[in-house]
């Protein structure tokens, strides 16, 4: 028997009302963890994979399109470039490294990407199984593609031009899977990767040699020698040639812009409901201030003193408060758990669900610290009493 | 009686000189000085209205004392801090209040246990279930106090107030809303109870049954 002890038997005596104030900061508690867990996820996911990336240069349009289908492989491409022209440009002193990229085609909606070995180790990427690939026709696999299509090293299969699911296929080309990559929550886990010529050979017709000479490229990634670059290379690409350069941090940003109304929406809604769960507790508090203040004043009667009684009040909303991070914490993760297992590929990006992050640790105090101060006056009220006067009332 | 104490203040459980209390500006209450010797269990009479529950709240250490002096084993209360008095309280004294009222949410048995644990510091299953056993109610300790009966209530009421081993208890009438033969059996109760635990009973009470069956009287 102890003051802690009769608090949770206090709650307990009240299923209903402990439910209801539960089930609110569960809610609330949850879904401003979600918002942290899927807000940092995301500028993880965005941050991993345009590192090293400076600049990307791909067809004239849209330079977030450009950005998000490049970097992120999750818009169309804007159309293709020269290799000739991307090729000139990489040749600029101030660029230090680039990467090129075919793209168009996809395997049942995984996308199928023409590059080099340079892109795979960009990204620092293990493999799992097999190699990397050496001639047309060879791909190695993301981790993702591997799973979702059920495909393994050495398994055979043909592309389809262009993104969709239900896309054409290029009946005649097989491509053969040479190895598969390891899980590394970048984009290659999406992705399929293969030689530039795979992509060239499925579309050209053999012997065309005017196509050969005219072979082009989707877009390129680009590292700067220095950051000087940025203030010059952008604008040359884009006054120069016909080509347009994006710069991913300044698209990211505005990205962010868009889709931040967004975020601190649903932010807002969560701290309401969270508000809520802590005005809950104030009224159940509050309501039952009445009926317990003689139970209370009982209690001092066999010997508690003020501070035991303020203690056990809080205590009751401290629980409450607790309940409600823990249970808020644990239905955030099962959400994040859900969707890292079966909206991955829709989802693109892989959280990590046992590391408490900082916010959350900020969230956890704040609601602990709500629920306190809710109960702080009933408590103050009860603890300040005057318990003869209490006691006589019901003889 | 008790046997010889070596300190002449022990002798008296309970002595009051002078006492007077007064709510706000409706003149104030006087009691008689009283001086009940350990295990001389004592009943205070007088009619409603005349401050008999103002007097058992002053010398249970509810009310603080305003003028005049409570003394219980020895121990002025009005020279205890408020958190002092509370110790003291849950220590010393045990509380039968004419309403048997609990904590709803506990059960029977922790009940009493709330009662050691305030009291002593620290609670003791086996002893409050032994005290159950011994008001007969042993078989409902884990129910919640709401499923007792009356009488039920009543000895759950006493087990509480002696569950700290307090060495005077006070009972604010606990016959007057019985019959006959219950009031009598509480009686007999409250003062075997009493006996066996070492206390001493002190008796707030207008119902004149009770007022023979006590040697030291005191009228207010």
């Amino acid at each position: 028997m102890n003051i802690f002890y009769i608090s949770l038997r206090n709650i307990l005596a009240k299923p209903l009302s402990a439910i209801l104030t539960l089930i609110m900061l569960i809610m609330g508690v949850g879904l401003v963890s979600l918002l942290i867990l899927v807000g940092d996820g995301l500028e993880d996911n965005f941050l991993k994979n345009s590192k090293g990336i400076d600049m990307v240069v791909g067809a004239k349009g849209s330079p977030l399109q450009l950005i998000l289908a490049a970097i992120y492989q999750i818009d169309s491409p804007t159309g293709n470039i020269s290799r000739m022209d991307a090729r000139k440009f990489a040749r600029n002193p101030m660029v230090e490294s680039v990467i090129e990229l075919s793209f168009g085609d996809s395997y049942k909606g995984s996308r199928i990407i023409g590059t080099s070995h340079k892109y795979p180790e960009h990204y620092e990427m293990k493999l799992q199984s097999g190699g990397l690939w050496e001639e047309a026709f060879g791909a190695t696999i993301g981790s993702q593609v591997a799973e979702l299509h059920g495909l393994r090293t050495g398994d055979i299969f043909y592309s389809a031009h262009g993104t969709d699911v239900n896309a054409e296929e290029h009946g005649d080309h097989p491509f053969k899977v040479i190895g598969v990559f390891e899980p590394s929550g970048t984009v290659i886990d999406r992705l399929i990767l293969t030689s530039h010529e795979s992509i060239w050979f499925v579309h050209e017709t053999p012997g065309d040699s005017a196509a050969v000479a005219n072979r082009s490229i989707t877009a390129m990634l680009v590292k700067f020698k220095n950051k000087m670059g940025i203030i010059t290379l952008p604008r040359m690409v884009n006054q120069q040639t016909s080509m347009q350069a994006a710069l991913p941090a300044i698209e990211l940003n505005r990205l962010i812009g868009l889709f931040g109304v967004g975020i601190a929406t649903l932010r807002i809604i969560a701290f309401a409901i969270m508000l809520l769960g802590a005005v809950s507790v104030f009224v159940s508090m509050i309501n039952s201030l009445r009926e317990r203040a003689y139970e209370m004043a009982l209690l001092r009667s066999m010997g508690a003193s003020r501070a035991q009684v303020l203690s056990m009040i809080l205590l009751e909303a401290l629980l409450l408060g607790a309940g409600g991070v823990l249970g808020g914490l644990l239905i955030s993760r099962i959400g994040i758990w859900f969707m890292n297992t079966y909206a991955s590929a829709e989802f693109g990006m892989v959280v990590d669900i046992l590391q408490l992050h900082l916010p959350e640790m900020i969230l956890a105090s704040v609601t602990l610290l709500l629920c306190t101060l809710a109960a702080a006056l009933p408590a103050w009220k009860t603890s300040r009493m005057d318990v003869s006067k209490v006691l006589a009332s019901y003889d | 009686m008790t046997g010889p104490t070596s300190s002449s203040e022990n002798k008296y459980i309970l002595r009051t000189t002078d006492l007077s209390f007064s709510y706000g500006n409706n003149g104030s209450i006087r009691f008689p000085n009283m001086a009940c010797m350990r295990g001389q269990h004592t009943l205070v009479s007088g009619s409603s209205g005349v401050g008999k529950t103002t007097l058992l709240h002053l010398i249970g250490g509810l009310l603080r004392v305003q003028s005049g002096s409570v003394e219980v084993g020895g121990q002025s209360l009005g020279l205890l801090s408020n958190s002092e008095l509370d110790t003291f309280r849950g220590r010393h004294i045990g509380l039968i209040f004419q309403q048997a009222r609990f904590v709803t949410s506990l059960s029977v048995v922790e009940n009493v246990m709330a009662a050691q644990y305030f009291g002593n510091g620290k609670s003791n299953s086996k002893k409050a279930l032994a005290l159950l056993g011994e008001l007969g109610i042993a078989e409902k300790s884990t129910s919640l106090t709401y499923a007792l009966s009356g009488g039920e209530r009543q000895r759950l009421s006493i087990a509480r107030a002696l569950a700290s081993g307090a060495p005077l208890i006070l009972a604010d009438e606990p016959t007057s809303s019985l019959d006959d033969q219950n009031a009598d059996s509480v009686y007999q109760l409250l003062l075997r109870e009493a006996e066996l635990n070492g206390a001493t009973l002190l008796v707030v009470t207008h119902d004149a049954r009770l007022k023979l069956r006590f040697q030291n009287v005191v009228e207010l």
